[in-house]
């Protein structure tokens, strides 16, 4: 079958691999109809997350049809439209029954990596690296699903697959935010970056309730985008004066609850970032937080930091004074998917959330290395490309 | 030109000494068991004497000796496995070993690690290719 593969720092190319099989009984295998970018793989193109070998099959967003299912898998069947978390999970470890999928025990095939660099081994994931499994990634025309009745869920049908793909990772991760920041009514939330982590996590919590929410970026079309779809106002991370205009906002508290959806490459000022960016290559720290440091630093008192971005090791420059002296709670994980999907397919059914527009470039999976390029430079208003690996669908010829 | 060699020699010579002195060295986690929790109760693991019940668990007996007892709140039961043997190699395997008997117990599947084709090995992937080769059997269990 035809694969987008990682070849090299910043090389992508699309050959051929083998076609997956069913491995274990409670396996299913897909046929891809869409798949996605997302930021966090461009951690792995640009070698941050140094776990890839040559040859990877890169992606973790996915929906597509079920055409095989091993012997156990009771809630699935060839032909069905499935939708699949990007986190692999058993479903019956004491993380995956307190609905901590991420962090399952089971579902990493390589624990020795994580557990030396991070103290324990979260779960496995499709696409992302030997360090979270090594996984052969959804930017294929076929993907294993590991644990498929755990991991994958039907979609409805009168939901598109340009809307569910986003349930696989981007809007649950964004879900997640505002479920850990426990976001409700009379809550202001901020939330940095409108990638589309950040549009889902701005939704989530507009949905959820939130009094106002704030979305900043330095991007003019995404946030002109997220305005177009979610009750929120923005602001724009260079032009405004951002903590000025949060205390305005909130009459000098501050937001309740901040949320991170930036990640490990984060830019900041111009200062900040070039040192950050030469202590991240002198490897004196793996990750540069400039938006971690602003939803601490501009947290109201007592509030609430939730980190969405990813984030691979070690971060200089961390302002564990502020956390502390302001009382603030700090929260984080991979995406628990499998504990927001279903309720993410029955808003998506019900028009309440809308993801389809996030997808602002669909094209054929030989054109993969060009879509990671414009969605890795942002180009032409790129939020994310969407790959068809079955060649244009009949959404896409509808359009 | 002799000198450099002779003293390439003599480092040599004196690395193979300390990496023999080093493995002769009794291992830092000596006697210490291997230890995990499974998340499955206590009462369904062992039978009336104690004696582990699961095959899973059985087959582990064969490498040392093994304790189950009641873990804290709702995580199940803890299994520690005092190997009878001490070596880097036997301790590897036995940890192995019972990460898939977790697996197995939790999950009736065991997940080995990843073996993909690799398409293209570099100088800079070797370390790479060992981590991975370590990944089931290394670790911090």
């Amino acid at each position: 079958m035809r694969a987008l593969q990682w070849v090299g720092v910043n090389r992508l190319e699309v050959g051929t691999v083998p076609d997956p099989a069913i491995e274990h009984d409670q396996d299913v295998i897909v046929r891809v109809g869409r798949t996605v970018t997302c930021g966090s793989d461009l951690h792995l193109l640009g070698g941050y997350i140094p776990f890839m070998r040559s040859g990877d099959v890169l992606g973790h967003e996915f929906v597509g049809e079920v055409v095989e299912t091993g012997s156990a898998v009771r809630e699935h069947s060839v032909g069905d439209r499935v939708v699949v978390s990007s986190f692999i999970a058993c479903g019956r470890c004491w993380y995956c029954e307190h609905e901590l999928y991420s962090l399952c025990d089971n579902g990493n095939r390589n624990p020795a990596i994580t557990e030396q660099l991070w103290g324990s081994a979260p779960g496995g994931c499709f696409g992302y690296s030997h360090a979270m499994g090594g996984y052969a990634g959804s930017h294929a025309e076929y993907v294993r699903v590991p644990f498929a009745d755990v991991g994958a869920f039907r979609v409805p049908d009168d939901v598109s697959d340009a809307r569910a793909l986003f349930a696989s990772d981007s809007a649950a991760t964004g879900w997640m935010g505002a479920d850990l920041g426990d976001v409700g009514p009379g809550d202001t939330v901020a939330i940095w970056g409108a990638g589309a982590v950040g549009q889902m996590a701005a939704a989530a919590a507009a949905i959820r309730g939130a009094e106002r929410v704030v979305v900043i970026d330095r991007l003019d079309e995404r946030l002109a985008m997220v305005r177009a779809h979610v009750p929120c106002e923005t602001l724009h991370e260079q032009r405004d004066d951002v903590g000025q205009a949060l205390l305005e906002m909130t009459a000098g508290r501050g937001p309740d609850v901040c949320i991170e959806a930036v990640g490990m490459e984060a830019s900041g000022g111009p200062v900040e970032d070039a040192v950050d960016r030469v202590k991240q290559q002198l490897r004196l720290q793996t990750d540069r937080p400039s938006a971690v440091r602003r939803a601490i630093y501009h947290c109201r008192k007592g509030g609430t930091v939730v980190v969405l971005g990813v984030f691979a090791a070690l971060t200089d420059g961390f302002p564990l004074g502020a956390l502390m002296n302001k009382g603030l709670t700090l929260r984080s994980a991979q995406m628990h998917g499998q504990r927001y999907i279903p309720r993410l397919l029955d808003l998506m059914s019900r028009g309440e959330l809308v993801t389809e527009h996030l997808g602002t470039h669909v094209m054929s999976l030989e054109d993969g290395p060009r879509g990671y390029e414009m969605f890795k430079e942002k180009a032409d208003g790129c939020v994310r490309a969407v790959f068809l690996p079955g060649g244009l669908d009949t959404e896409t010829a509808a359009v | 030109m002799k000198v450099v060699g002779a003293a390439g020699v003599a480092a040599g010579v004196t690395a193979a000494a300390w990496w023999a002195r080093k493995q002769a060295r009794p291992r830092p986690d000596h006697g210490a068991p291997l230890a995990l929790t499974v998340h499955r109760p206590y009462q369904e693991l062992v039978d009336d004497d104690g004696a582990p019940r699961p095959e899973e668990l059985r087959s582990l007996s064969g490498r040392g000796r093994l304790e189950l007892t009641p873990a804290p709140g709702t995580f199940g039961t803890e299994v520690r496995l005092y190997p009878d043997q001490d070596c880097t190699t036997c301790r590897s395997e036995d940890r192995q070993a019972l990460r898939a008997a977790k697996q197995l117990l939790e999950t009736g599947a065991t997940m080995p690690p990843d073996s993909p084709v690799t398409r293209r090995r570099t100088v800079t992937s070797i370390p790479l290719e060992i981590a991975i080769r370590r990944a089931g059997a290394g670790g911090r269990l």
